[in-house]
């Protein structure tokens, strides 16, 4: 695979991916799927240039798509943490900061990928291997986690000990039910798909989009939000150490989420915020952003891992679409793929930039309310577009239970139930009974 | 250390029982989650009960009319009547003997805005420094609200009737959600003590609680369970030993926290990085060994040299480099022939061994001397380190502590 023949396709992906990023709700994967099922778009590139476009489309990604988080309050679920120091940010007129952070984060994640290929290509098959017999235990551990480590919001204000009690177990309180709710929809949807047949591998992202995306432009609807001027700063207020441990904390979260099958972006971003627990808003804007790119590259590189000879590690859905296409067979192949990488990382992280730039001039020539309307109509409006009125349903399902933590100041994470409840039953074993039980079989 | 440190050393230790992994694969059991859970458990007992169950002597709350110079302002916080407050809760702690506890409330002045005061105890004077801030949204930041300026700054002191023993040297920072609390116990004649969050690391950080629930688990679930479940508990004790708070190793015997070790911050990056990263290699390598295939076959050594020895010292020796460039770069400068090995020193062991090793270089042989050189520096270390840290960090680190272990 001559590199050089790549280079236009690698530009190519990382344009689209990055004005697909803009869109919120829309995930590259919809359009991945959109290209390889409609256009037929693996015919008309030369030779081996489709995985080489596919990555350029996950790495563009998974850089720019912080944006609609930072910027609109819609985040997807690997991007909810970035949200609130995000809009932190964005208040003090600082949010092109924000977004410059963010992709330090996802360079320095790029950078740890490219240092650690050899650790990658050697030892994270085996790892996996090691792990998937214990993931029960593993995804209780993290439940577990979510459930525990709620900081209770108490005000300590009633007189008896009683008192104090049910006032600062209101948002532990509503913490649980949002995991109790989340977890129950997805029992039932990922049980019993509400969506149409034909598009029923779309069958969670609607309620994404509720759980994650709606009350949070909801929120910034009703509490009248209005932008103050942003200055676009020529140099950022970071150091290296800043960098290096924002960094180093992302790639520990995004690895773990990229390695192990279930866990999603949002544990990544989890892990890597408590690891980053510093009450410094760079070094958690850092860490969210590589753990993100940690998570979508990292996992995607794993599928080109020569391993086991025609087997492959198929992890996160743009392996598993890109899999009947091309089968990776040298460590050239490998090493091709990381050039891709780091060629798509810097394009994208130039159009973080610039972007950036655009969606702050429009954001504070506007209403920001207006903005946030707009935005609700194109959430509803992808949702129904890819999913149907079911879909909608769903969504609107998903956007109360994801408003439970908006209103008691209880923590998002707790919506991550949606697959991890799902998923720890059928690894004990016990979905069956479960399934039953809701007369779900 | 930070929650998610015990929780994974919690697990780590679980694994470290055959019978237990092998109950995991071949049974569903979740056992290897319970030593995570039980990890974590101390902590979740003291922000999710103890917190609550408290009793306080005196309560501050600045909204109200008592603390107020207009009554019918809610914005009129004085200062001067909280410090006022504060100083005679320690001043009853000194007079009576007995323990006094002080709650301090948030000021919440709409949905998601809130005013921000701080309390500093100033032990050189003997003062309670009480400074009313801004109003400050739900992220903590200032803005303009109904006049009151985003720079606002109103401070006032009052004076307690005797010595404030109190390591603690940044202020307590009171906005959103709950304030903390105080207890104020008399120390001899010495004056009296500061604790902060006195109802944290009591009870529920006791060895022998943990020693209750391992028996309780032996008893209901089998040998193995209550090992696991007992060693997961007692790993959080011993971890928060190293730190500043220490915990209530005595309990239900004695009634106080027994000081901690010091030997660094909970909050230390590197230190949790570095637990963290050691739990989840020996967890792996405990899943592999008591694997019936195991993935990998590696003697201990290696596997712990490779992947964790090896890295951390990259990790520290690159901390160090980038605090320290300057001087590196001076040093080999200066001395090119020994400068590696120096840098290498320098690296390892910090600054300050140098001017030593000098002195000893002129006077000793040089076996004689790089023993001696080593020992100094070994010395220097321990003083330098435990003099720097107890005197800027110690209380700084109790508030850190309570806050980040559940910070996220």
């Amino acid at each position: 695979m001559d590199f050089l023949i790549l280079i236009p396709y690698i530009l190519l992906g990382t344009l689209m991916a990055g004005l697909v990023s803009l869109i919120p709700a829309l995930h590259i994967f919809n359009l991945a799927g959109f290209i390889l099922l409609y256009f037929k778009f693996p015919q008309l590139l030369p030779g081996n240039a489709l995985p080489a476009f596919m990555m350029s489309l996950v790495v563009s990604w998974s850089i720019i798509n912080t944006i609609p988080a930072l910027f609109l309050g819609a985040p997807d679920e690997s991007a909810m943490f970035i949200v609130l120091p995000g809009q932190k940010y964005m208040m003090l007129g600082k949010g092109y900061e924000a977004a410059v952070l963010s992709g330090v984060g996802a360079l320095g994640a790029i950078i740890v990928l490219g240092i650690g290929s050899p650790v990658i290509l050697k030892l994270f098959p085996k790892i996996r291997w090691l792990l998937i017999p214990h993931m029960g235990w593993i995804l209780l551990l993290i439940c577990a986690y979510i459930i525990m480590g709620e900081w209770p919001k108490a005000t300590l204000r009633p007189k008896t000990k009683w008192g104090r009690f049910i006032d600062g177990w209101k948002s532990s309180a509503a913490g649980i039910l949002t995991f109790i709710l989340a977890g129950l929809l997805g029992i039932f949807i990922l049980n019993k798909p509400f969506i149409p047949i034909e598009r029923a591998f779309q069958n969670i992202m609607p309620a994404f989009v509720g759980l994650y995306a709606v009350p949070w432009v909801i929120t910034n609807i009703i509490s009248k939000t209005e932008i103050p001027k942003q200055n676009i700063c020529t140099s950022i207020d970071l150091d290296y150490k800043l960098a290096i441990r924002g960094t180093f904390a992302g790639v520990l979260g995004g690895s773990f989420a990229a390695l192990l099958p279930i866990i999603t972006g949002g544990i990544g971003g989890l892990i890597a915020g408590h690891a980053t627990a510093q009450r410094d808003d760079r070094l958690f804007i850092i860490s969210q952003g590589a753990s993100k790119t940690t998570y979508y590259v990292g996992g995607f590189l794993l599928f080109f891992v020569p391993y086991f000879g025609m087997y492959h590690l198929r992890r996160g859905g743009m392996a598993w679409m890109l899999s009947p296409f091309y089968v990776p067979r040298t460590i050239g192949d490998y090493f091709i793929i990381l050039a891709t990488i780091a060629l798509s990382a810097g394009f994208a992280f130039f159009l973080l930039l610039r972007f950036s730039r655009f969606v702050i001039k429009v954001i504070t020539k506007f209403d920001y309310r207006l903005i946030s309307l707009f935005t609700v109509v194109i959430l509803f409006a992808i949702v129904l577009t890819i999913t149907g009125l079911r879909g909608i349903f769903i969504t609107v399902v998903a956007t109360g239970i994801g408003l439970i933590p908006v209103l008691f100041h209880s923590r998002r994470m707790n919506c991550m139930a949606i697959l991890l409840v799902h998923m720890t039953l059928s690894m004990f074993g016990v979905e069956t009974a479960v399934l039953k039980f809701f007369h779900l079989i | 250390m930070k929650g998610l440190t015990h929780f994974t050393v919690g697990a780590a230790i679980a694994t470290c029982f055959p019978q237990a992994i092998d109950l995991s694969l071949t049974h569903f059991s979740a056992i290897l989650a319970l030593g995570g859970i039980f990890g974590l458990l101390p902590d979740t007992l003291d922000f999710k009960l103890a917190m609550f169950i408290e009793e306080n002597d005196y309560i501050i709350d600045p909204a109200t009319k008592e603390f107020l110079k207009d009554p019918m302002d809610m914005n009129s916080i004085d200062p001067q009547k909280v410090a006022a407050k504060v100083a005679q809760a320690i001043d009853e702690a000194w007079d009576t003997g007995r323990e006094i506890r002080l709650q301090l409330h948030t000021v919440q002045v709409a949905g998601d805005l809130w005013r921000h005061y701080e309390v500093f105890y100033d032990t050189k004077e003997n003062e309670v420094v009480v400074t009313i801030g801004p109003v400050v949204t739900m992220s903590q930041v200032p803005g303009e609200f109904l006049g009151i300026p985003y720079d606002f700054k109103e401070r006032a002191r009052a004076k307690t009737k005797c010595n404030i023993l109190q390591t603690q040297n940044r202020s307590s920072r009171i906005d959103i959600f709950n304030g903390p609390s105080f207890g104020y116990m008399k120390k001899g004649e010495e004056g009296v003590e500061v604790i902060f969050l006195p109802w944290h690391r009591q009870w529920s950080h006791s060895p022998i609680l943990g020693i209750i629930f391992g028996a309780l688990g032996w008893i209901f679930l089998g040998k193995i369970y209550g090992l696991v479940i007992g060693l997961g508990f007692i790993s959080h004790i011993l971890f928060d030993l190293t730190g500043f708070m220490g915990a209530n190793l005595f309990w239900p015997i004695k009634q106080r926290r027994t000081t901690g070790g010091q030997f660094l911050k909970a909050s230390n990056p590197i230190a949790n990085f570095l637990v963290i990263a050691f739990s989840g290699i020996l967890a792996l390598w405990n899943l592999n060994r008591f694997s019936p295939q195991p993935t990998f076959h590696l003697h201990a050594w290696p596997y712990f040299g490779y992947f964790f020895l090896l890295p951390a010292f990259l990790l520290m020796a690159t901390t160090r480099i980038l605090e320290m460039k300057g001087r590196v770069v001076e040093i080999f400068k200066r001395e090119r022939l020994e400068a590696l090995g120096r840098i290498l020193l320098l690296l390892i062991l910090g600054e300050g061994w140098q001017e030593k090793s000098r002195e000893a270089k002129e006077e000793r042989t040089a076996p004689k001397r790089i023993g001696k050189m080593l020992l100094e520096i070994l010395r220097m270390m321990m003083r330098e380190e435990k003099a720097e840290v107890a005197s800027q960090v110690r209380a700084d680190e109790e508030v850190a502590e309570s806050e980040e272990e559940f910070a996220g």
